[in-house]
């Protein structure tokens, strides 16, 4: 790996290792919150600790982005074959209108359907990740060039080793732009799945705002905005590898 | 051998292929050749399965292609394409251990092979093994394109104008290339082509298509003496005799003739003057200098005076020449005669003129 | 031939097996009121059989299109028929929510149930096959697609629909609903406004200043990345404590929360998408086509107005529409932090686990986003010079 690459990675480890360091420490955050408000008489939201918190948001993340991710790629690779050609337009319509759809709005729309808590919210993160995931998985297969997988067959592979060989290799670099855009975006969302009883770091914000304690919105703000940001820069680092 | 029977390929209402029926020997270079449209790109594309034909049958090897896998039946040919079609993913080594890798190959036997096939193209293949397909110029990747269709050793090779994309001193150089591959190889070859002068210099036998239909095939030779309607008429140029001599090497008519070095006596000069007009001049290793024209002799006292000296490659052509080449040289330079050289720039002798005619009326027989 | 009809125009098929299925399936649900779960009706026990056969017959002439696949007229009756399928549901559904509610108790609610769902889902499906079918005549296109929806729309405001939970719930709340979607309108138009005005300067800047690029970019990359939720709390902090300090700010109603900190937040959010849009439209504009304007006498200015801004105002127009959608639905995020907007709706119906009240809120939020979409769309079409292909 190059150097400026190496030390880019270092930084982030570096960051994200500070970052789960705070996080664990609770006291550090509650002497800095209490310097911040000293008028409040409770800084730290009492219900659960941060790390719980932080763990209980990238639970809700991960398990619905890898379920968006086992079913969006595939989907998307179906769409582009001759079997499913026929859904092609139909599917990229859906995608790219379901964009306009506010995130808040499917959540909300899951919970008459599926109740409160965990299931409702994971089921509208992986509906709404899938949007991206999809688009970009199709965009990118259909942006491999056409004399090159006319290559592919020419020299012999079939039709499956092509796509796994030479197709999606190719397509890597949009296909995980997408995923990054579903993770991003859900990582947002999640935090009002609060609101349903999801936990995560929405809680404390969501305390902080019924129960008029600025010290609990910080609490649950500040951690949020930095693994989202954290995030996304890991995320990108992985999306630079593929070529 | 390849035999096509009343293959037809019809596109809805457009038919571009028309009951072709034609054999290919093993070992022959046959060319496909015709104008945009003709259906010489659907032909070979049909060999190897990447187009179904509407109707008829095609054999390999008295094999029908339908009854195997298409890739498994492409495993076995060679498929080499304008466009070259590397993978920008993996490394030209890859690239050209890529039909080995699915025919499950041994892994020494692959890179061995590999190394092989890129000095068989001309490429060093520690300097080019891990490049990338965006680090090659036009011409390697070209190279390695073909290098790739030959990695499994394909008894058969498609080629797709698989010279086009070049500058015309590279795809002359890799023309040269592909004919010593093929004397070494000895492949049943099928190349597709738009380029006429291309075609009667690589091919065995020439194949005109025209409209879908298989108008005329035959020896490049036989197809620029005696076309078969007008259309191969027009189609091979009113210059065909010209284009025929590109098929002849000068080698049978070079003819001995005088010549004087720089040390030799002006009386001998004088004696070999008295023949023609020109006489050549050699260095003391029988290299050829430069030339003495009969009419400044007497002014000059010595060779030395008299010599116009020259550059090698510039005033002789090399033995193995084509007709076609040295006729234009001596076109461009106004002379009746030109000197010949071995690759070593020693003189050879001369050709004239009259034994280019000469050798042109014969062929036309 | 079974399954070369279904190969060939398998979409058509998926369609009308889920309009199918969705006839068996719970249609309207009969609750006893706002918050209990209720009984599901089927459609039969809706529409009776009468009503049913039609249906039914509809559903058939869709699957027998499937066979022509050419032409224009069986694409225009399939586009008939979908259309016909989508209003006649929604009035059987809501002719029956008339009656029912007239037999039950006033507190009763009559909710739309999977079924309905379904074949809403299907009948999609069906105007989208028959729109593909009619690629080249946009004029029937539209038809097809919007027919549909048009008569809905009269038969909604015409009262039509109103026994149905979602209208009843409405009519309960209609004076905030108006008041809280025109809020809402508000919220999302000046933060886009503002977020344009300072995203077009700084996308300009970006152009002009190699040394500015990279900082702006990489704010404005982050301030993407940080959750709404997040942003809001972030800022409520801060302006707390300024208007704490300073009581003079409280009075012109900037205070911590509320819609300050919202038109904050959305104006940042609308800056990325507006300043990278600015940013690339300037620098497509080919610099051999400002060479020659300038070549040709004119001035800086001149080029700017007559040929960098024409040229690069689609993509800047693009940007707008995607920071205007974006903000619909931030703004109903707003409503946590005591914004307001149609957002309230939502949250309160998810605290009084009263699904019609999130609805109310939702669907009304989706149907603005798309709605400003499209216009966003047009105008950019519209923006876009005749010689310019889209090369998208």
């Amino acid at each position: 790996m190059q150097k400026r690459l190496k030390s880019r990675w270092i930084l982030l480890a570096v960051f994200i290792g500070a970052f789960f360091l705070i996080i664990a420490n609770m006291s550090w955050w509650e002497n800095a919150l209490r310097l911040l408000f000293p008028d409040e008489s409770s800084v730290i939201h009492p219900r659960t600790s941060l790390l719980v918190l932080v763990g209980e948001h990238l639970e809700m993340v991960l398990i619905s982005s890898s379920i968006t991710i086992l079913v969006g790629i595939p989907l998307g690779v179906w769409v582009t074959r001759p079997s499913g050609k026929n859904f092609l337009p139909i599917i990229t319509d859906v995608t790219s209108f379901g964009q306009t759809f506010p995130p808040v709005a499917v959540l909300a729309l899951a919970v008459p359907m599926f109740g409160f808590g965990l299931l409702p919210t994971v089921i509208a993160l992986f509906l709404y990740g899938l949007l991206p995931v999809v688009r970009n998985t199709i965009a990118g297969l259909r942006a491999v060039p056409v004399n090159i997988l006319d290559a592919a067959y020419g020299i012999g592979m079939s039709r499956f080793q092509a796509l796994i060989r030479v197709e999606i290799p190719l397509a890597a670099r949009v296909i995980m732009a997408g995923v990054r855009i579903s993770v991003i975006i859900n990582i947002g969302t999640a935090m009002i799945g609060a609101i349903i009883g999801a936990g995560g770091l929405g809680s404390p914000i969501i305390a902080g705002l019924v129960q008029d304690n600025i010290a609990y919105i910080i609490e649950g703000a500040v951690p949020a905005a930095v693994l989202a940001v954290l995030a996304d820069q890991l995320l990108a680092g992985i999306e630079e590898i593929f070529v | 051998m390849i035999s096509l029977k009343k293959v037809t390929k019809n596109y809805g209402d457009t038919l571009a292929v028309n009951k072709l029926t034609i054999d290919i020997d093993s070992g022959e270079v046959c060319v496909i050749i015709g104008p945009s449209g003709c259906g010489k790109t659907t032909t070979l594309r049909m060999i190897n399965r990447l187009i179904d034909p509407t109707s008829g049958h095609i054999f390999v090897d008295g094999l029908d292609v339908n009854t195997s896998k298409p890739e498994h039946l492409r495993r076995s040919i060679g498929y080499a394409i304008q466009s070259v079609g590397l993978f920008p993913h993996m490394t030209v080594e890859e690239n050209i251990a890529i039909v080995p890798e699915l025919l499950h190959w041994e892994k020494n036997r692959i890179i061995r092979r590999t190394a092989e096939l890129l000095s068989l193209v001309g490429l060093n293949s520690r300097e080019y093994a891990s490049k990338y397909p965006n680090q090659l110029s036009g011409g390697e990747a070209q190279r390695i394109g073909v290098a790739r269709a030959l990695a499994a050793n394909p008894p058969i090779l498609l080629m797709d104008e698989p010279f086009g994309a070049v500058d015309p001193l590279t795809r002359e150089r890799l023309q040269a290339q592909f004919i010593h591959i093929q004397q070494e190889l000895k492949k049943t070859i099928i190349l597709v082509t738009h380029d006429l002068d291309e075609a009667i210099r690589l091919a065995d036998r020439i194949a005109i298509m025209y409209a879908g239909e298989l108008v005329q095939y035959d020896t490049p030779e036989a197809i620029l003496s005696r076309p078969a309607n007008k259309f191969v008429h027009d189609f091979v140029g009113t210059d065909r005799a010209l284009k025929r001599l590109s098929r002849i090497s000068i080698k049978d008519i070079v003819k001995p003739a005088p010549s004087v070095s720089i040390n030799t006596p002006m009386d001998e000069v004088y004696e070999a003057c008295k023949k023609c007009r020109w006489v050549w001049v050699v260095d003391n290793d029988r290299r050829l200098i430069g030339w003495i024209d009969r009419t400044n002799l007497p002014k000059a006292s010595s060779v030395k005076e008299a010599v116009v000296m020259g550059n090698r490659e510039e005033i002789a052509v090399t033995n193995n020449a084509t007709l076609r080449e040295t006729l234009s040289r001596m076109l461009g330079q106004g002379l009746k005669s030109i000197p010949v050289i071995d690759d070593n720039g020693h003189f050879v002798g001369e050709v004239a003129l009259s034994s280019i005619e000469a050798a042109t009326a014969e062929t036309e027989a | 031939m079974i399954r070369r009809l279904v190969a060939g125009d398998s979409l058509n098929i998926t369609g009308v097996a889920i309009g199918l299925i969705s006839l068996y399936t719970g249609w309207l649900t009969l609750k006893p009121n706002r918050i209990s779960s209720g009984v599901s009706l089927s459609f039969h026990e809706i529409a009776g059989w009468p009503g049913l056969a039609i249906i039914l017959g509809l559903w058939f002439v869709c699957f027998s299109l499937s066979y022509f696949r050419k032409g224009k007229l069986p694409a225009l009756i399939l586009g008939t028929a979908a259309n016909l399928i989508l209003v006649l549901s929604f009035v059987f559904t809501g002719l029956a929510a008339t009656r029912l509610l007239g037999v039950e108790a006033p507190n009763a609610r009559i909710s739309l149930g999977i079924g309905f769902w379904m074949t809403f889902v299907a009948t999609y499906i069906m105007i989208f096959a028959s729109r593909q079918r009619l690629d080249n005549s946009p004029s029937l296109r539209h038809i097809v697609s919007w027919t549909g929806v048009v008569v809905l729309f009269f038969l909604l405001i015409n009262g039509w629909f109103k026994d149905l939970s979602v209208l009843q719930e409405f009519s309960g709340y209609e004076e905030r609903f108006i008041q809280e979607l025109l809020h809402h309108v508000f919220l999302v138009g000046i933060s886009v406004a503002i977020g344009t005005i300072i995203g077009i300067m700084l996308g300009t800047w970006a152009t002009r200043s190699k040394r500015t690029e990279k900082p702006i970019f990489f704010i404005a990359n982050i301030t993407q990345t940080v959750p709404s939720l997040a942003l809001f709390g972030l800022l409520i902090a801060p302006l707390s404590a300024l208007s704490f300090t300073f009581p003079s700010l409280r009075e012109i109603g900037i205070r911590g929360v509320g819609d300050t900190p919202a038109i904050i937040a959305l104006t940042i959010y609308s800056l990325l998408p507006i300043v990278r849009n600015t940013y690339v439209g300037l620098r497509q504009v080919d610099t051999a086509v400002i060479d020659a304007g300038i070549g040709v006498g004119m001035s800086r200015t001149q080029v700017f107005r007559k040929i960098e801004v024409p040229l690069a105002a689609p993509l800047v127009l693009e940007g707008v529409r995607t920071a205007l959608v974006q903000s619909v639905g931030l703004a109903a995020v707003a409503a946590l932090i005591g914004a307001g907007g149609l957002g309230w709706f939502i949250f309160q119906g998810l605290g009084q686990a009263a699904t019609d009240m999130i609805l109310l809120g939702a669907i009304p939020i989706i149907v603005m986003a798309i709605i400003v979409d499209a216009i966003m769309r047009t105008m950019v079409r519209l923006v876009t010079p005749e010689g310019l292909t889209e090369g998208n």
